[in-house]
C-alpha cells in the first residue's frame, strides 16, 4: 500500500470506521515504514506458533522449519491487500495465517512436485493437518514470552530496573520476597510495591499484544479463551 | 517433536545479560502470566490510584488528610505510628461517612484515601483488622495503592500489605 490512497481504491478509515481503528490500521495508512513495523511485530510474535505447527504437519519434508517459514512470510506479507483481507475476515490474526500458511504449503508441494515428478500431483487439497492446539499454547507462549520482553525494556527505560527485578524474580522465578529482597537492600513492604509497578506494565504489554492478534474482541474475553485452552 | 509441552525459554527473546534470559517458562508459570492481563473489575479505589498517580499526588495527599474534616494536624504523623487504635478507629469511620456524603469527587477521594491509610496504619502500629472486607484483597488493594503513594505512605501501605499476606 502507498502513503497516498490510489483514488481507486478505498482508505482503510472508508472500510473501517475511524473509531475502530487500531495499532495495525495506523501503521498501514503509513504506508511502507508502517507496514514494515506490522510486518516485524508479526513475524516475532507468530514465527514460533508457525513452526510449531509446521513439525506437525506430515509436510515436513518441504524444507527446515525456518526455511519454510521465512518463505512464507516473505511471500504473502508481501501481498497488498493480505491484512486488509484479515481484517475483514474478523479471524484472529493467528488464525488467519495458518490458513494461509495452508494454502502456502499446498503451492509449495505443487512447485515439488513439478519439479521432481514430471507434473505429477501427489495431493492437491490444502490440508489442516497440523494440531491448532499445539499453535495456540505457542501463541501464548510466544505471546508472554515478548510481553516480558517489553514490559522489562520499558521498566529499564523508565528507571524501574529494580521494580522489574523484584518482579521477574517474585512472578517468574517463583521466589518469595524474604528470600531475595536483602539482596536487593530493601524490604518485603518495598518489594511488595514495587512488583506491583513492574506488573502493571507487564499487563499492558501483554493486553496490547493481545488485542494485536484479535482488534475488534474484548481483551478480558481473548485472555479467558487462551488460558481455556492453554 | 512436542514444542508444547517443552518450557518456553525466554532466551530466545532477550539478551543473555537481562534476568528474562535465564527463565524458562513452564507452561504452568505461562498460564500465570497471562492471567495477569486480565483487568481486575473496576473497584472504587481505581480512581485514588490514578490521583495517587499525578505529579502533584504528594501535595495533594498531604493535604487532603490535613482537612479538620479527615486527620487534622496530625495527619503526618499516621504512618510513623502516632495514633493510637481508637483514634484510628475513629479516623476510618469519619471517612468512611464522607465517602458517602461529599458531592466533590475531589472531596470523596481525600476521604477515601483517610479511609484506607486508617486500617493501613491499623495493621502495621496495632497488629488490628478494623475493616471486614477480605484480607486478600485487602492486600491486593495495599499493593496496588502503595505502587503509586509517594513516601511515607508507600511504605505503610507496602507493610500493611505484607502483614496481610499480599502475594
Amino acid at each position: 500500500m502507498s502513503a497516498t490512497p490510489s483514488p481507486t481504491r478505498p482508505r482503510r478509515s472508508d472500510v473501517f470506521p475511524a473509531t475502530q481503528l487500531t495499532w495495525i490500521d495506523h501503521h498501514l495508512e503509513e504506508g511502507p515504514e508502517g507496514r514494515g513495523a506490522i510486518n516485524a511485530h508479526i513475524m516475532s510474535i507468530y514465527r514460533w506458533p508457525l513452526s510449531v505447527y509446521f513439525m506437525g504437519t506430515r509436510d515436513r519434508w518441504l524444507g527446515e522449519p525456518d526455511e519454510v517459514i521465512n518463505g512464507f512470510f516473505a511471500d504473502r506479507l508481501a501481498k497488498p491487500n493480505f491484512l486488509d483481507d484479515w481484517r475483514a475476515s474478523g479471524l484472529h490474526l493467528r488464525h488467519w495465517l495458518i490458513n494461509a500458511f495452508c494454502f502456502y504449503l499446498r503451492e509449495l508441494r505443487r512447485d515439488r512436485a513439478r519439479r521432481q515428478t514430471d507434473g505429477v500431483m501427489p495431493s492437491d487439497e490444502v490440508v489442516f493437518q497440523g494440531n491448532t492446539r499445539d499453535l495456540d499454547r505457542a501463541f501464548v507462549a510466544g505471546l508472554v514470552a515478548r510481553a516480558l520482553q517489553a514490559a522489562e525494556h520499558t521498566c529499564r527505560r523508565q528507571g524501574l530496573a529494580a521494580h522489574w527485578q523484584v518482579f521477574f524474580d517474585h512472578f517468574v522465578q517463583g521466589r518469595p520476597y524474604d528470600q531475595f529482597v536483602a539482596d536487593l537492600g530493601i524490604d518485603a513492604a518495598r518489594a511488595v510495591v514495587m512488583a506491583r509497578t513492574a506488573k502493571k506494565k507487564f499487563q499492558d504489554a501483554v493486553r496490547d499484544l493481545v488485542a494485536k492478534d484479535h482488534p475488534s474482541g474484548d481483551i478480558d474475553d481473548e485472555i479467558r479463551s487462551l488460558l481455556e485452552g492453554h | 517433536m512436542n514444542h508444547a509441552d517443552d518450557r518456553f525459554l525466554v532466551s530466545g527473546f532477550s539478551s543473555p545479560e537481562t534476568p528474562s534470559a535465564q527463565a524458562a517458562l513452564s507452561p504452568m508459570i505461562v498460564g500465570r502470566l497471562l492471567r495477569m492481563g486480565m483487568r481486575s473489575p473496576s473497584r472504587p479505589s481505581d480512581k485514588l490510584i490514578d490521583r495517587l498517580a499525578a505529579a502533584d499526588a504528594h501535595d495533594w495527599l498531604a493535604q487532603a488528610l490535613a482537612s479538620d474534616r479527615i486527620a487534622g494536624a496530625k495527619a503526618d504523623t499516621i504512618a510513623s505510628g502516632g495514633w493510637s487504635i481508637v483514634d484510628l478507629d475513629a479516623l476510618k469511620n469519619r471517612s468512611k461517612a464522607l465517602t458517602l456524603s461529599e458531592s466533590d469527587p475531589n472531596s470523596r477521594l481525600a476521604a477515601l484515601a483517610g479511609y484506607y491509610l486508617a486500617i493501613a496504619a491499623a495493621i502495621v502500629h496495632h497488629q488490628r483488622l478494623i475493616s471486614s472486607q477480605p484480607k486478600a484483597e485487602l492486600a491486593s488493594l495495599f499493593a496496588d495503592l502503595g505502587a503509586t503513594a509517594p513516601e511515607p505512605w508507600a511504605t505503610l501501605l507496602g507493610k500493611a500489605a505484607v502483614a496481610l499476606g499480599a502475594a
